[in-house]
């Protein structure tokens, strides 16, 4: 009887003082620079948002956050390596979704979606639709009128196959009982351009492109809960009568390998960055809108999250 | 005006510009290091600074990088940087000749006349050559590309089949790895090395750069045999065959420029183009491709003709002209600039100063580049294979890793290395396959979105042929490729007339 | 490689392009091989393009094989400087040397790895006689060539270099 009890104080202080260390290792996270990096490569908008991620990085934990780049494959690249990386807490990498829910499921990209183990997802920039500032098309009616006299020939372009505003598209159509033309293009600025050039008549894009392009292009709806403060003007699908709610998320994800706490660390750095006026501003001045998914709350997230994606990329033909 | 002429010309901001050109000539000179990587490294600097100088460092930068690019093309029959791949087509032979001190001073000269050329473009002209970059859609890129797929006849001299077989297997290639048109994953054959796609950079330096040490290694001997004494910049002379060919410089450079304004493609497009003009132009086509100085100067002068010509786009639409371009937009962005339209009647001051920054950043190339490139090529020469082999193998290993940092490219550049070695020993030359990998995914996105939008108006033919400047660029490619046929047609008719009067 | 024919000979014999048609006919697999792959596609548009190439990948292999069959050609000997015969040995060594270094960089680590692939290098190289003088030389040149690139990829262009899983260095 008493070998047991003095087994069990043993066992009972081990684990005080393995968690009063774990405690300490908490209480001192970040020790040196934390590299971040990129699956995509310099100049885009997981890069910008990164950049401006960087100052507010240093200013709360007083270390540096080193950006690299590892672009391929739409991303497939630097996921597929994600695992293979220490997991110290000291390496983090983006991640976007749809991306990482509908890639594996297109093909063997090196990755599944269970592989990767996000910790936060931090923004998301709403799809919207774009036209130019001296289309015709002055409400989002207009665009649907037009396109139910004329099926096939709402021509939109857009970033690409199997992207957050492809999907977007896909599953407006089938709200709005119309049958519009998707004309994929290599990434954003490929997009717009054949927006502005007149080769197609709007474009499936984001808030970001609306707020960088002021001037230049208009947006008629966009695809959040309410209306966004810096396009006042702009109705939401949901207003109008479709229950569109997406867009480009992003987020951090940690090798697998990385401790539960070092996780929730991770988590509450980058939601406390999100909590900073100075970035809300800058994030929100460029059209995104920011999210308070931590940790805690990835899984019921990416649940949720998945069967939505998985669902409208059958419709589409992009998986089977 | 003058105002802004005057804030570039601030202590600060032509130290920058000098240390910028500098950096990015060393930067771009180094196989698998390109003038986006340099652009991307340097710009965590650049957030300390006012915004004008950040923009002026960049551009210089990127000027540096571009022109330092043909150092390896010249020297090593490597491309530094993609841009300058036309410059190995009659760089390298020049420098196998002992030319090589002579080209290398062409390419500055060459180098900095385009720029100008280009920056000028960009100062007085932006506004309506950004419309005319719009007008470029789908179709025209297709056609495009198809245009400077045309190159290949004139790149196969002994055998067009050979040829043409190479650029097929380079347009196989660029189907490798995820389809922009489509999402889908193609070619890889299961293995996840290949899912990024065969990397351009990487690629270039296997199919040039390995053939070139596995040649250095067979046998004794220099690699570059100079004979006679050091002929220093040969400057005069170069100066004398730069202004012979002044029709060809001012020519490649607006080609270049034209190119730049186009958003996607950038100096390695330019340079294909310009050299493919200016071999038709000259009268003697069979020079080029063993030495003919004005090769060096047709693609030298269009690449850095699009520094200034890509930067049309990104100031004017906030859409980048050439990759560098798309990194320089994001620093803009984070320094909190907003591009547009009204860029340059609203923030006036930082355009106006930028681009004369960049006039300047690019005289200050001609004495730094003159310099630089003197080393260079002492270096080359004097080195011994011992330690020129390891030296440039090491460099490779290490420049194709750092392109997107994945081991998976070094690989792939050894493998298409051997291969291009091989092949080449049977008659089947390498730069249709470089061709055929650049130019394979412009052709393949402008022919499938045309293809789409064509087919959802029910309007095929016509979005393929009826639009006037896809009209323009077909004629261009029929006539390439007829008129040597009716030259020798119209030779063989005066021949017939001599002999039978 | 053959060379010309001899004079000594009477009988003429036509020189095929055997390498050439070798080649035509490895593409022409690769093509079909290929082709193979773009039937699991399930897009059109992913399989416009490629099979497109492919046709006129196969079908220029083709005409060139018929062609060659017909055609007579004078190899082009490989031209030397120094008139000593190609070194077969070096070329592939060369080629393997770079390949092992690459392949053993995620175990061993860049630096270890890429040390060994430069010294190897250096040796096949080199045809001049090793002096003591030119051994101490080289040693050292290769040392500051690496470290330097080393140091200004890994610290100044903040390039993340593969680190070894077994070894680690530095």
């Amino acid at each position: 009887m008493a070998c047991k009890s003095i087994l069990n104080f043993i066992a009972g202080s081990t684990v005080t003082v393995a968690l009063a260390f774990s405690g300490l290792a908490q209480a001192d996270y970040p020790e040196q620079s934390v590299n971040y990096v990129i699956p995509f490569g310099p100049g885009g908008e997981s890069d910008i948002t990164a950049r401006y991620q960087q100052p507010f990085f240093k200013k709360l934990s007083d270390q540096d956050l080193v950006i690299s780049y590892k672009p391929g494959g739409g991303g497939a690249v630097g996921w597929s390596q994600l695992n293979t990386m220490k997991g110290d807490g000291y390496n983090i990498m983006g991640i976007n979704l749809p991306h990482i829910v509908i890639a594996p499921l297109q093909k063997d990209v090196g990755f599944t979606t269970e592989d990767i183990t996000a910790v936060s997802m931090f923004h998301y920039t709403p799809d919207a639709i774009v036209v130019r500032e001296d289309s015709p098309f002055q409400t989002l009616d207009d665009l649907l009128l037009f396109a139910k006299e004329n099926p096939k020939r709402l021509l939109f372009s857009g970033s690409g196959k199997g992207t957050a505003n492809h999907l977007a598209q896909v599953r407006f159509d089938e709200m709005a009982d119309i049958q519009s033309t998707y004309v994929a293009f290599k990434g954003t600025g490929d997009a717009l351009a054949a927006l502005l050039g007149e080769q197609v008549l709007a474009e499936w894009g984001y808030t970001s492109i609306g707020a960088k392009h002021e001037g230049q292009v208009r947006l008629l709806a966009v695809a959040t809960e309410a209306r966004l403060p810096h396009f006042p003007d702009v109705p939401t699908f949901k207003e109008l009568g479709f229950d569109l709610v997406s867009g480009a998320y992003r987020g951090i994800a940690v090798p697998k390998s990385t401790p539960e706490d070092v996780r929730t660390q991770i988590s509450n750095i980058i939601s406390d960055i999100n909590s900073d006026q100075e970035f809300r501003q800058r994030m929100e001045k460029d059209g995104m809108v920011l999210l308070d998914v931590s940790y805690e709350k990835m899984d019921a997230f990416m649940q949720q999250k998945s069967k939505e994606y998985i669902a409208t990329a059958k419709r589409a033909g992009l998986i089977k | 005006m003058l105002e802004y002429l005057l804030q570039a010309l601030t202590p600060l901001n032509l130290l920058l510009a000098l240390a910028g050109v500098v950096a990015g000539t060393v930067i771009g000179s180094l196989p698998g290091l390109t003038a986006t990587m340099a652009v991307a490294v340097l710009v965590p600097i650049t957030f300390t600074m006012p915004v004008t100088s950040a923009l002026i460092m960049l551009g210089a930068i990127y000027t540096g990088a571009i022109y330092g690019g043909a150092y390896a093309a010249i020297l090593l029959n490597t491309p530094g940087t993609p841009s300058a791949i036309a410059t190995t087509f009659d760089g390298y032979p020049m420098a196998k000749r002992g030319d090589g001190d002579l080209a290398v001073t062409l390419a500055c000269i060459a180098s900095v006349v385009g720029g100008l050329i280009g920056a000028f473009f960009l100062l007085l002209l932006s506004p309506p050559l950004a419309k005319v970059a719009l007008a470029f859609g789908p179709a025209e890129y297709f056609w495009l590309a198809l245009f400077g797929l045309t190159l290949i006849a004139a790149l196969s001299q002994g055998n067009l089949i050979k040829g043409l077989i190479g650029g097929c297997f380079g347009l196989l290639l660029a189907c490798v790895g995820s389809a922009a048109v489509s999402g889908d994953i193609r070619f890889t054959f299961g293995s996840t090395t290949m899912i990024g796609g065969i990397e351009t950079v990487s690629a270039l330096i296997g199919l040039y750069c390995v053939p070139v040490l596995i040649d250095l290694v067979a046998v004794p001997g220099k690699h570059l045999n100079v004979t006679g004494e050091q002929r220093g910049y040969r400057l005069k002379e170069a100066l004398k065959i730069s202004w012979q060919g002044k029709f060809n410089l001012l020519r490649s450079s607006v080609i270049g420029t034209f190119v730049g304004i186009l958003p996607g493609a950038g100096g390695s497009i330019a340079g294909l183009v310009s050299y493919s003009e200016a071999r038709r132009a000259s009268g003697d086509k069979s020079r080029f491709g063993k030495g003919a100085p004005e090769g060096v100067q047709a693609t030298e002068s269009a690449n850095n003709a699009t520094v200034g010509g890509g930067f049309v786009p990104t100031l004017v639409l906030g859409i980048p002209g050439t990759p560098p371009d798309a990194v320089i937009l994001g620093a803009l962005l984070v320094h909190g600039l907003r591009v547009g339209p009204d860029m340059f009647t609203t923030q006036g001051s930082i355009v106006y100063t930028f681009i004369f920054g960049l006039f300047i950043a690019t005289l200050l190339m001609l004495p730094a580049g003159l310099l630089i490139g003197r080393y260079a090529y002492r270096f080359i020469i004097a080195v011994p294979k011992g330690l020129l082999v390891p030296t440039v193998a090491f460099m490779t290993i290490i420049g194709a890793y750092s392109i997107r940092n994945n081991l998976s490219d070094v690989f792939i550049m050894l493998v298409l290395g051997a291969l291009s070695w091989v092949l080449n020993r049977f008659g089947f030359s390498p730069s249709p396959i470089v061709l055929g990998l650049i130019l394979g995914r412009i052709a393949e996105e402008g022919f499938v979105q045309s293809w789409t939008i064509g087919a959802a108006t029910e309007n095929l033919v016509g979005n393929f042929f009826g639009r006037p400047i896809s009209m323009a660029i077909i004629a261009f490619i029929v006539l390439g490729l007829l008129y040597p046929l009716i030259a020798k047609q119209i030779r063989m008719r005066r021949l017939q007339k001599e002999l039978t009067v | 490689m053959n060379n010309s024919m001899s004079a000594s000979k009477t009988e003429v014999r036509i020189k095929r392009d055997v390498g050439g048609m070798v080649c035509a006919s490895l593409f022409l697999l690769l093509g079909a091989v290929c082709l193979y792959e773009t039937t699991q596609m399930t897009d059109p548009d992913s399989f416009m393009f490629p099979r497109m190439v492919i046709t006129g990948l196969m079908g220029l292999s083709l005409a060139l094989i018929v062609t060659s069959v017909f055609k007579a050609t004078v190899p082009v000997a490989e031209k030397s400087q120094s008139g000593a015969a190609p070194s077969t040995l070096r070329r592939v060594l060369l080629v393997a040397a770079m390949m092992g270094a690459t392949l053993l960089m995620p175990w061993v680590g860049f630096l270890l790895s890429a040390t060994g692939a430069f010294i190897a290098l250096m040796l096949l190289a080199q045809y001049d006689p090793w002096t003591k003088g030119k051994l101490l030389l080289y040693s050292f040149v290769a040392v500051a060539i690496v470290a330097g690139f080393y140091g200004v990829f890994s610290y100044l262009l903040q390039v993340p270099l593969p680190e070894g899983s077994l070894i680690q260095f530095p």
